[in-house]
């Protein structure tokens, strides 16, 4: 990676936003419900647009979003600072929650429809101005451009499609053991050219 | 345990993608425990990734907000984790009440502070393990236990040895289970992933060796499955114990 990483404007907040979230998280714990609203006002464009992607269905979506924040709320105390930021926490613990509702709830003639619909034209859907700016979304869409294809697709349909690496290296005709590195140098890749490290 | 495959670290970024399966989910947060690499690997990994989040952004309806806090209004948030040591008395205690329980289901007598091994009881002979290993877990000087008991009265009690990498689950009162059904154990992690622990073998008391390392497991759960197991839970847990956290 010989280019200097991005300033670190948005994306992922670095800096004061991230302090501001693990300050809004520490007094959540302490039981300040108006502290969690604004935690969850930081944040639902992001947990609920993620949500939302994996499962396509939105009144699943608002489920799994509220689950998702009950979990935020409940665990709140036993964040791990060293682990990484409140975001990619409270992002983890809403995609593993909707990555489970899929899994289990779905048959193979649904994950079809799911596969096709993930393989149209991406929706941009309306994004809250307040909460990012248009910039912060095409750094995203650069960075994952920059990507090879199959390290782009290895990650989309895993995070957006809620694929297993196994179902992801079928649907892509890569072998298995070529999966688990493509989706590891592509993040990486992804990391270094947003210069995000937190 | 079993052993770990010679390509673990590759799995990083299928575990950030939560793209790994349940049982290799498990295996790599134990990896995590000893590899400093992947740990780190993993923090950085985890702030990439949420980026791809902010691509999908949307806004919410405006229900979800008050439903969201609505619901935590009536929710405690779960306490911190403290230190081992200032807890380290208490736990002791009580893992002296429940091995007494144990003691009961096993047939084993104690006396004193030692323990003998007398013959199995009948209603333990479907124990996946010997009384041997149970008895090296229950009294494993780093033991914890927690316990717990479920709407129906039933009770249980889960001790732990993160030094051996072992756990047994006790329980006391639990129906048996219906016709075609099977009582299955389940660890979970932090993050919500379930790994299979293991069968309860049926009786009024049982107690069973579970399958596997608890290592960062957050809390076991019970659910009853049909025989012969699932790979996931398909049923609303019976029993659910939260464990101590690792330190």
């Amino acid at each position: 990676m010989d280019a200097s990483p991005a300033s670190p404007t948005g994306i992922t907040p670095g800096g004061e936003a991230a302090a501001a979230l693990a300050a809004l998280l520490a007094r959540s714990s302490r039981g300040d419900q108006q502290a969690f609203a604004d935690l969850y006002d930081r944040t639902r464009a992001r947990v609920y647009g993620l949500v939302k992607r994996v499962l396509r269905d939105p009144a699943q979506a608002e489920e799994v979003a509220q689950e998702a924040y009950l979990d935020v709320w409940r665990q709140s105390a036993r964040f791990d600072p060293s682990r990484g930021g409140v975001l990619a926490w409270i992002l983890t613990i809403a995609h593993r929650r909707a990555v489970d509702r899929v899994r289990s709830a779905e048959s193979s003639r649904e994950r079809d429809t799911r596969f096709a619909a993930l393989a149209e034209v991406p929706e941009y859907d309306v994004v809250d101005e307040a909460v990012m700016s248009s910039l912060d979304t095409a750094r995203v869409r650069k960075a994952l451009a920059s990507l090879t294809d199959v390290q782009r697709e290895a990650l989309t349909l895993a995070y957006y499609g809620g694929y297993t690496y196994k179902e992801v290296a079928e649907l892509l005709g890569v072998p298995l053991g070529a999966i688990k590195t493509r989706m590891r140098d592509g993040i990486i890749r992804l990391r270094d050219t947003l210069g995000v490290e937190e | 345990m079993t052993e770990e495959a010679p390509d673990i670290h590759a799995l990083a970024g299928a575990y950030t993608l939560d793209a790994l399966e349940p049982e290799q989910a498990a295996a790599f947060e134990r990896h995590l425990e000893s590899c400093d690499p992947c740990r780190e690997e993993l923090r950085s990994f985890g702030a990439a990734v949420a980026a791809m989040a902010d691509d999908v952004a949307v806004e919410p309806p405006e229900r979800l907000r008050a439903s969201v806090l609505s619901a935590i209004s009536s929710v405690r948030p779960l306490p911190p984790v403290v230190p081992v040591d200032e807890l380290a008395g208490r736990r002791t205690r009580r893992t002296s009440a429940w091995l007494m329980v144990a003691a009961a289901v096993l047939g084993v007598a104690m006396i004193g502070a030692a323990w003998r091994s007398v013959t199995l009881q009948d209603q333990v002979t479907q124990l996946t393990a010997s009384a041997a290993d149970l008895n090296a877990v229950l009294t494993a000087p780093d033991a914890v236990t927690v316990t717990g008991s479920a709407d129906t009265g039933a009770r249980a009690a889960v001790v732990v040895s993160q030094a051996r990498g072992e756990a047994v689950l006790v329980t006391e009162g639990l129906a048996p289970a219906p016709a075609g059904q099977t009582y299955q154990v389940w660890y979970i992690t932090p993050g919500g992933t379930m790994a299979s622990a293991g069968f309860l073998s049926q009786g009024e008391h049982a107690a069973a060796l579970l399958n596997g390392d608890p290592g960062t497991a957050a809390a076991i759960g019970v659910t009853l499955e049909p025989e012969g197991g699932s790979a996931q839970p398909t049923t609303t847990p019976v029993l659910a114990l939260e464990l101590p956290a690792t330190t």
